[in-house]
């Protein structure tokens, strides 16, 4: 088994498919028209981000321009300073990071965990149990939500962080586990046996064989779980009373609220508050996506 | 079968297979137990409660007063909840299918190895970095008439402005056109699918002489259904429950005249709901319309895992069947 | 073994910190204690952002020295999502501040403390506020909220623009005929007569009185026969005129993509319809606006019937708090002379008489138009009753909507009969819900 893990670079070049040999000698033209499709949806995707970024940087009068102004002159750079300088940032970010890693840790460690199980191992109930997985995602959150809060209140944890961390602890949620579950089952079961029969525990197994292989997956769990922390909303806003313990959405949207209000909507706070906070995300993601530059290779299993 | 297609199942000799089962189902629990416990804590008691509710006519304040079935007989003459079903079920036929297919395209795009994907990954996941209120922020600016970029894209091409969210036949299209923007999730997955495939069954069928269609056709399809399959039944879950936007956008309108009612050209089936808890605090009514979604999606979610042993094809159970 | 190493250390990483920190109880530490010592301490809910809570943090100060050994927790975002839910659970904070369209569900629910036998007992007298500012806190002449401050509405005008068009200043006593005339005499091109939101009932609502019309009754408890009454229908096709015939203002729709901007401070529309607001704070008009301006009393309307409407917001207690004479003290100096200076000074209208009269805005040639129509102002048709809100203003706005967006989609009798029963179908329901 070892060896099929411990391919070097070299290998894997000489394994990859033809195609990519022979691109080094010419251009090939399927690869071009990839690229330029890839180009064009770019430019769509970018363009509300453009509106934004260029919003953000404008005054009240040059945003009610018409025809509009696609990039501001003067620009309005402050708006940024303003946008910062009026949020808390100092716990609101200390308690938006504290619940990222808790959450983060909670729900890789646990979700993995379930999801081999419901992907490799054979039980009574397992499918039953399955759909009871799903379908935690199927009750709309605002109305389990009130339910919910009263628990949270019984067990005194209203304005703590717990209620927002500790439910990932329990299974990492469905989302999380369906999702590895489908890349697990794509492993071929070879490698856990093979790892059973050379007497690595359940746990090794998952750990040292399920999650290298399925790292991919590992990361789009990771960044989702932390974008999803990093936005959400309803949960700090009804668990958390005190501002000392807000998180970063919460201000944001207090901020976004109460430039909205009223006759006069800010706009390019509004923008920039909007750019600042998704800046975070993006490094996450860029850290992760390494996980997705290179495929899995299992090596001779295939044979 | 949905029943086997998840059971890889292993048998050696009778004797062993008891025993080793017997062994296999306590990993299994033990594994899963976190989970059965975090459900009967955390999900259970608020779901088994919702559902108490919406048998009740609740205001959050009084004792709950049983009222049996009333709220969903009451529901049957809601014509904003029949408008909110329309709504939802027309967005979801829209939405649903062309996120699925736009994503997997993009994804199949993205994992060539061609200059910069790691930059255009990036570009096309950005969407996704945003959350639901800043989302909705930026595309009223996007929309707007008068400012608004696409309205103004089409005005020096010298088409038409679209009164994207204020023109009834339009909003609806809005929101699928919004939707499209934010698929890069979906997309990371299907790329996480698509590095799971092993490359060696691309070696195998090129040496085959299989050109890029028959690859796709026969390798990465099939390889890729269980990440579809996925996709498939979280969009299905998720564009059922579509909320965030509509709320800030439009909050159900632009309003159109139906026979002899008004209802509104986005009154999405979750928009009523959420207005019926907390802008109406009638917290059973809105249980009972929470409950019907619950049973609809289920039953719809049960109904594609069934049809999932048809087209879903799992490496590791193969190879174990062999 | 290479490959997955890279992984681990994260792994590691997070599960010592997540355990470390899941173990860790010390946010729950938090939690207010309100038992034990003498200490108390006093949870208030607001909304509004930093700027408020920097006007509260103005009040409470003097409110803890007063009340020794109690201390207030603010809790912001007072959102109607957290705070019935907070209610239901019995969690509630003991002082809230409150919306207007709360106000009358809240009290009608007994989410309401009854302030009276407080303000009794500690001679606060309702007469010290400028009538019309305790209509909404008050009920079968029981007061349930004191306000924070308020506002009328009136008519900002560009004089500039006036004087351009040779169109002599609104004043006191002008007509809604003469407001549409002068409307219409100043819309040309790109500009607009009047900035008018089409659609706020809030705003329509003294139109329709004026006119003779109602929508609901006094008590909220009636849409059919109000909503869709002739007068009202008459009413109605009056307002909508104004923007389907004279085009003086754009219809929602238009204003929502122009909505980006304020019109009238972009001189785009002469006239604005509106509350106090765009004039507060440092970006408000006084500080902003680079053209000659005015502020003219809302139009009067035939037979010299004069009414206005009230936007408002205030504070309640919550009657299931532990520490009822606190937070009433709490209420009292947020409601009372200490806290009406601070939103007094913040440039907001000042409900209690002795604070107007202190920061003279009765002289003052803007607030002062605002503060003479608070005697005109009725409470509003869209929290006449606890249901009011989704009945009256939900079931009014989308029928505007309708008109104004749509305008051969109905006719206005047409469509005011589908909305005034959507309207008593949601009072029915809130009655059935008992």
């Amino acid at each position: 088994m070892a060896n099929t893990q411990t391919l070097d670079r070299a290998e894997v070049v000489a394994l990859a498919p033809p195609r990519e040999r022979r691109r080094v000698g010419r251009l090939n033209l399927g690869d071009v028209a990839v690229f330029l499709v890839l180009c064009l949806g770019s430019v769509a995707v970018l363009l509300p981000f453009f509106w934004q970024v260029s919003t953000s940087l404008k005054s009240d009068s040059q945003v009610n321009l018409i025809p509009p102004m696609w990039i501001p002159h003067p620009m309005h750079p402050d708006n940024y300073i303003t946008a910062f300088s009026e949020l808390p940032f100092n716990y609101f970010f200390r308690n938006t990071i504290l619940i990222e890693m808790g959450v983060l840790a909670g729900t890789l460690i646990s979700s993995t965990m379930v999801a081999y199980a419901f992907a490799r191992l054979n039980a009574p109930f397992k499918n039953t149990l399955f759909i009871i997985v799903l379908s935690t995602m199927m009750l709309p959150g605002v109305i389990t939500l009130v339910p919910s809060y009263f628990i949270f209140v019984k067990l005194h944890w209203v304005d703590t962080l717990l209620p927002l961390i500790v439910p990932a602890w329990f299974g990492g949620g469905a989302f999380n586990i369906f999702l590895l579950r489908q890349f697990f089952q794509n492993i071929p079961a070879e490698l856990g046996d093979a790892a059973a029969i050379d007497g690595a525990g359940t746990l090794r197994t998952i750990f040292f064989i399920y999650v290298p292989l399925a790292k991919p997956a590992i990361a789009a769990v990771a960044i989702m779980t932390f974008i999803g922390v990093w936005h959400d909303f309803m949960g700090p806003l009804i668990y958390l009373n005190s501002e000392h313990n807000f998180t970063l959405a919460l201000g944001i949207n207090e901020f976004i609220q109460e430039n909205q209000t009223g006759a006069m909507t800010h706009w390019p706070l509004v923008m920039a508050a909007s750019t600042a906070i998704i800046l975070p995300p993006l490094l996450v993601f860029l850290f992760f996506q390494r996980y997705f530059v290179e495929g899995v290779l299992l090596g001779g299993t295939k044979g | 079968m949905a029943r086997t297609e998840a059971l890889p199942l292993v048998r050696r000799t009778r004797a062993r297979a008891t025993k080793r089962e017997r062994r296999e189902a306590l990993t299994f629990y033990l594994l899963v137990s976190p989970f059965i416990v975090g459900f009967l804590v955390f999900t259970f008691v608020p779901m088994a409660g919702s559902i108490l509710l919406s048998f009740t006519s609740w205001d959050f304040i009084h004792k709950p007063i049983w009222v049996g079935l009333q709220n969903y007989q009451n529901l049957m003459s809601d014509q904003d909840f029949i408008q909110g079903i329309k709504v939802t079920l027309s967005y979801a036929v829209m939405a649903l299918p062309t996120g699925l297919i736009v994503s997997l395209v993009l994804a199949l795009l993205m994992n060539r190895d061609i200059p910069g994907v790691n930059v255009f990954r990036a570009i096309y996941y950005m969407p996704s970095l945003l959350a639901g209120f800043s989302v909705a922020a930026l595309w009223i600016f996007v929309f707007d008439n008068q400012h608004g970029i696409l309205n103004n894209l089409l005005a020096t091409i010298g088409l038409p402005r679209v009164g994207w969210l204020t023109d009834p036949n339009w909003a609806l299209k809005s929101f699928v056109l919004m939707g499209l923007w934010g698929i890069g999730n979906t997309i990371l997955i299907y790329l996480a699918g698509l590095k799971g495939i092993p490359q060696q069954l691309y070696e195998a069928a090129s040496i085959d002489g299989a050109g890029w269609w028959a690859r796709l056709r026969h390798v990465t399809l099939p390889m890729l259904s269980p990440t579809i399959f996925f996709n498939l039944i979280t969009g299905l879950i998720g564009v059922f429950q579509y909320f965030d936007q509509s709320y800030v956008m439009t909050n159900g309108g632009p309003p159109i005249i139906q026979g002899d009612q008004i209802v509104g050209s986005t009154r999405f089936y979750m928009l009523k709901l959420y207005n019926d808890a907390f802008r109406s605090r009638e917290f059973g009514y809105a249980a009972s319309e929470a409950v019907l979604l619950f049973i609809f999606i289920l039953l719809i979610t049960l109904f594609v895992i069934r049809s999932s042993a048809l087209w879903v094809y799992y490496e590791g159970n193969v190879v174990k069947g062999k | 073994m290479k490959r997955f190493h890279r992984l681990h250390p994260l792994f590691a990483g997070l599960l010592v910190t997540g355990i470390a920190l899941s173990a860790v109880p010390g946010h729950a530490s938090s939690l207010p204690r309100s038992h034990g010592n003498a200490s108390v301490s006093i949870r208030m809910a607001y909304f509004g952002g930093p700027d408020t809570k920097a006007l509260l943090d103005k009040i409470t100060p003097k409110y803890e020295k007063a009340y020794k050994g109690t201390t207030v927790v603010y809790e912001p975002e007072a959102d109607r999502v957290k705070q019935v839910t907070a209610i239901a659970a019995g969690t509630a904070p003991d002082v809230f501040m409150l919306g207007d369209g709360d106000v009358r569900w809240y009290e009608a629910k007994g989410a309401l403390a009854n302030l009276s036998p407080y303000m009794k007992k500690d001679k606060v007298s309702t007469s010290q506020w400028i009538k019309g500012t305790l209509s909404i806190g008050t009920r079968k002449g029981k007061i349930y909220a004191l306000p924070k401050d308020y506002s009328t509405l009136a008519v900002y005008y560009n004089k500039d623009m006036f004087r351009a068009a040779g169109v002599p200043f609104p004043k006191k006593g002008w007509t809604l005929n003469q407001f549409r005339a002068d409307a219409v005499k100043l819309t040309k091109n790109d500009i607009y007569g009047a900035s008018l939101s089409g659609d706020w009932v809030r705003e329509v609502d003294p139109f329709v009185r004026e006119l003779g019309g109602h929508l609901d009754n006094s008590n909220g408890t009636k849409t059919v026969g109000y909503m869709n009454s002739p007068a009202t229908v008459k009413a109605i096709q009056w307002w909508v005129d104004l923007f389907l015939k004279y085009k003086i203002s754009p219809t929602p729709a238009a204003a929502k993509s122009l909505g980006i901007g304020d019109l009238f401070a972009s001189q785009k529309a002469a006239m604005n319809v509106t509350g106090i607001w765009p004039s507060l704070g440092a970006s408000g008009y006084p500080s902003t606006l680079k053209f000659n301006w005015g502020v003219a009393p809302f139009p009067t309307g035939p037979h010299a019937k004069h009414v206005n409407t009230i936007c408002w917001a205030g504070f309640g207690m919550s009657p299931t708090s532990k520490h009822k004479n606190q937070a009433w003290g709490l209420v009292k100096y947020m409601a009372g002379p200490v806290g009406d200076n601070v939103w007094g000074t913040a440039g907001g209208l000042p409900a209690l008489k002795a604070i107007a009269a202190k920061h003279k805005v009765s002289k003052n040639p803007v607030s002062g138009v605002f503060l003479k129509e608070a005697k005109f102002s009725d409470l509003p048709s869209d929290i006449n009753g606890p249901a009011a809100p989704q009945a009256v203003s939900d079931t009014l706005t989308e029928g505007l909507d309708l008109l104004l967006n749509s305008p051969n989609a109905g006719t206005v009798q047409q469509v005011l009969t589908i909305e005034a029963q959507k309207g008593q179908k949601a009072i029915q329901q809130y009655n059935a819900g008992g």
